[in-house]
């Protein structure tokens, strides 16, 4: 990594640090969704569809597994769509002073892969505290790719449609898509939601969190759903800084 | 300048800026009528019986939430982004002579119109798009409206609170999704519990002008009480905020 991209990341975390309150922030929401819900929802088993098997399992644990990727795609989507939006002025500037499209990029990529890795983390560490996932590194794993495809679709929805419309977008994606669409306790969803963007990680989620095997198919269906979506964001994003 | 000068003044402005910004506008007609037929869509595809206990249908419910949901959250950003974009200008009229109490009543009646719309909208599309002919649409007007006056008045006291757009969208999106998920009954939590949420009395006011065509008397003091709560709870923290010039 070059000097100018270290300065970058580094300048976009000090940033981060001089703002305690978006830091309580990110750790309190986690602990307070999480939280809530494994403390209120009823003491009773749900049967769910898993990767095409019956689950029974207590709702607690099915509340703090299903909440975490729902938190975590929610604080990554805002995150991601303020990230760009706060740092439009200081890229066209950067870019002025010499930075490459690439740099800018990376960077700022780079900057987004460090809020979702903290905003997962958290809500990981809140979710363990509820239940213990069958396998814990693939849980990790999974929940940091719901986290990075919202995070990027969070840009994209920043640049596309500004901030007051991007803030009613992504209040309503991640609960339509996670919530609603894949949620394990449904049997009769729609054949379209399978291309909405939470779809292969959170399979691999729930597979990762209630039972002991992994679908790495589902591990690499997110991945190749997040790089779309990161060369999408590329794309805007270079359109937006006019960088080439 | 008289007082109500300066007040319709205000009104006039916050309108203005909003209207400004076409899209939203846009937004704010489209995403009530989407919110309805997504939330019934994905309601419907769970299993009816054993875990959900609701007075409606799955899809009826998840239409009711849908549009609670979309007309309070609508608000509630709108309310939120009024006091971040108005508070430097806000300030100034302050110095210019303006009271405290003058210029949070032109931000609530900005907010309390975009809520009106908002609302005749969302009564509208669940009138036109709930399955069967809904009995009492004045009763599924006054639910949505009281959502959403709650919502826009939590938005006005977030960003007077919180004065910054990533954290102040931040913590009013958190709130107003749990809120929604506790309103719903999806998870079946006890009504001890849920009731104290601010969306839950506006969700069970539609729910009972839906299904029963009826006004939920019991459910509309507590939701006034909700509304009436954040009415004083924006007013402290707005005067404050604006006349001594520092945040609440």
């Amino acid at each position: 990594m070059n000097r100018r991209i270290t300065t970058s990341v580094v300048m976009g975390i000090r940033e981060f640090r001089r703002t305690p309150v978006l830091i309580a922030l990110l750790a309190f929401l986690p602990a307070y969704i999480i939280g809530a819900f494994v403390l209120l929802v009823p003491d009773v088993d749900v049967t769910a569809t898993i990767d095409g098997a019956t689950v029974t399992v207590p709702m607690a644990d099915f509340a703090a597994a299903f909440m975490t990727s729902v938190t975590v795609a929610i604080l990554s989507g805002i995150v991601g769509l303020f990230l760009i939006q706060t740092s439009q002025a200081a890229d066209d500037r950067l870019r002025l002073a010499g930075y490459g499209a690439t740099d800018l990029v990376v960077s700022r990529v780079g900057t987004l892969g460090l809020g979702t890795v903290i905003v997962t983390a958290v809500s990981v560490l809140v979710a363990v505290q509820a239940f213990t996932p069958e396998s814990l590194a693939p849980f990790i794993i999974a929940t940091l790719l719901v986290g990075l495809t919202y995070g990027i679709l969070g840009v994209v929805v920043g640049i596309v449609i500004g901030r007051l419309g991007g803030v009613y977008v992504m209040l309503f994606a991640p609960m339509v898509d996670i919530l609603m669409f894949q949620n394990p306790l449904a049997t009769d969803a729609p054949e379209w939601t399978t291309v909405l963007p939470s779809k292969y990680a959170t399979n691999a989620l729930f597979e990762a969190a209630f039972t002991t095997s992994v679908d790495l198919w589902d591990f690499g269906l997110a991945v190749v759903y997040a790089a779309i979506l990161l060369t999408i964001g590329i794309l805007i994003f270079y359109r937006a800084t006019d960088v080439e | 300048m008289s007082g109500v000068r300066r007040t319709v003044a205000g009104i006039q402005a916050g309108t203005r800026s909003f209207i400004r910004e076409p899209f939203t506008v846009v937004l704010l007609v489209v995403l009530p009528a989407l919110s309805i037929q997504i939330y019934g869509v994905s309601m419907g595809q769970f299993p009816e019986v054993g875990f959900f206990q609701t007075t409606a249908s799955l899809k009826t419910t998840g239409q009711i939430t849908g549009a609670v949901f979309a007309t309070g959250a609508l608000a509630g950003v709108l309310g939120l982004f009024q006091m971040i974009s108005a508070r430097t200008a806000d300030r100034r009229l302050a110095m210019c002579g303006f009271h405290g109490i003058g210029l949070v009543g032109a931000r609530f009646a900005t907010v309390a119109a975009a809520s009106v719309v908002v609302s005749v909208v969302a009564t509208i599309s669940v009138t036109v798009l709930v399955d069967g002919s809904v009995e009492a649409p004045i009763g599924v007007f006054l639910g949505l409206v009281l959502a959403s006056g709650i919502y826009g008045l939590l938005g006005i006291v977030i960003g007077s609170v919180l004065p910054r757009e990533l954290e102040g969208s931040l913590l009013l999106v958190i709130l107003a999704d749990v809120d929604n998920i506790f309103a719903s009954g999806l998870f079946g939590i006890k009504e001890s519990i849920t009731r104290f949420a601010p969306l839950s009395h506006p969700h069970n006011i539609v729910t009972q002008a839906v299904v029963d065509g009826s006004l939920a008397t019991e459910h509309l003091a507590p939701a006034i009480g909700h509304l009436s709560l954040f009415v004083l709870l924006s007013i402290v923290v707005y005067t404050y905020q604006v006349e001594s010039g520092g945040d609440a």
